[in-house]
């Protein structure tokens, strides 16, 4: 654990400004912070192989009480849309869903998951969650998305992690405005599916707490960009699951530049 | 085949909102995608994907000839000529 600080210099910066500006935390309180971010990293890491490796008996998971309204959306025949984030550990629900007989396809940068890809299918078999990758020049991935949804599978997007270049939303966060990418606001707001945004936090003990928040559906209209507001709900219910449990954050980089 | 190119523009246009474009500016052999040609995008590529199930009643099942099925007006046409069931 204490290996990340000094030897993940830019991921330990990104937390230090997540901690001290927009938690505004004192530097004491945000040395602690950090010890014990990089902490409930490693569990979560580990609880990712144990639950990739078919041990979920271990461990508690609570669905919420809002859980029985979504059975309706996640149970249905069309696909659903899921946009999750760098909070908690969403994989950890990959089996549940699978249980429904609902594959999870993950949509990923191409070049992200090249650097991952051996990683997965070691740990996990592959059997938990399928790829889709994305690649800049290749439309394939849009064809897949529709393709998997049509079979009522669900789609998952990182909702925030933007790749240079790409086209970018720009919305406030944490009472300072940030960067989210376009593409998963976008292509959601048009797939004509539920959207639910998703986020899986770890609670005491070896007790998972699953949160759904079914995103209102956003109403196409002339002048304005597709996307827009549902961006906007998904921060909000970003915002509410990192302020309560902010040392489950682990976007490694600088949000706020 | 020049009625269905038509039509399909016109569909297009409604659908992806580009600017000041008028059906017959769009050149039946120009690739829709990439810097040449129209230039759309992944999100323009979905909207045809809804123009094709809507209209047409088309599921494309094999995700791998998306691209060429995509490449042009023309393209477009003739799959949609030889796989509508509407």
């Amino acid at each position: 654990m204490v290996y990340f600080v000094p030897f993940a210099p830019k991921a330990t910066r990104a937390i230090w400004n997540y901690v001290r500006r927009r938690l505004g935390y004192g530097r004491l309180r945000s040395t602690r912070f950090l010890l014990v971010n990089y902490y409930r990293l490693g569990q979560t890491l580990i609880d990712k192989v144990a639950v990739g490796a078919g041990m979920t008996k271990q461990y508690t998971f609570d669905f919420g009480t809002q859980y029985s309204d979504f059975l309706d959306v996640l149970n249905g025949n069309e696909g659903v849309v899921m946009i999750v984030a760098h909070v908690g550990n969403w994989e950890i629900g990959a089996p549940f869903f699978d249980d429904y007989g609902k594959k999870m396809n993950i949509v990923m940068f191409d070049a992200e998951y090249q650097k991952i890809k051996e990683l997965l299918e070691k740990n996990t078999n592959g059997k938990n969650y399928k790829v889709i990758p994305v690649n800049e020049d290749n439309l394939t991935h849009i064809f897949r998305i529709r393709d998997v949804l049509s079979k009522g599978e669900y789609v998952c997007f990182q909702g925030d992690r933007y790749v240079e270049g790409s086209q970018v939303f720009k919305a406030t966060f944490l009472g300072k405005e940030a960067t989210f990418p376009a593409g998963p606001f976008l292509l959601a707001s048009r797939l004509g599916v539920p959207v639910v945004f998703y986020f899986a936090v770890r609670e005491k003990g070896m007790r998972y707490k699953f949160n759904f928040v079914l995103a209102q559906p956003e109403k196409r209209v002339k002048g304005k960009v597709p996307g827009e507001e549902l961006l906007k709900q998904y921060v909000s219910a970003l915002e509410q699951v990192v302020k309560q449990y902010p040392e489950q954050w682990f976007n490694y980089y600088d949000f706020w530049k | 085949m020049e009625d269905l190119m038509q039509e399909l523009k016109e569909a297009l246009i409604e659908a992806l909102n580009p600017e000041d474009i008028t059906p017959d500016e769009i050149d039946n052999e120009a690739p829709l995608f990439g810097d040449e040609g129209l230039g759309l995008d992944s999100i323009d590529a979905l909207e045809i994907i809804l123009v094709f199930e809507r209209n047409y009643g088309i599921r494309i099942a094999n995700p791998a000839e998306g691209k060429s099925i995509f490449y042009s007006t023309r393209t477009l046409a003739e799959f949609i000529a030889a796989n509508r069931t509407k």
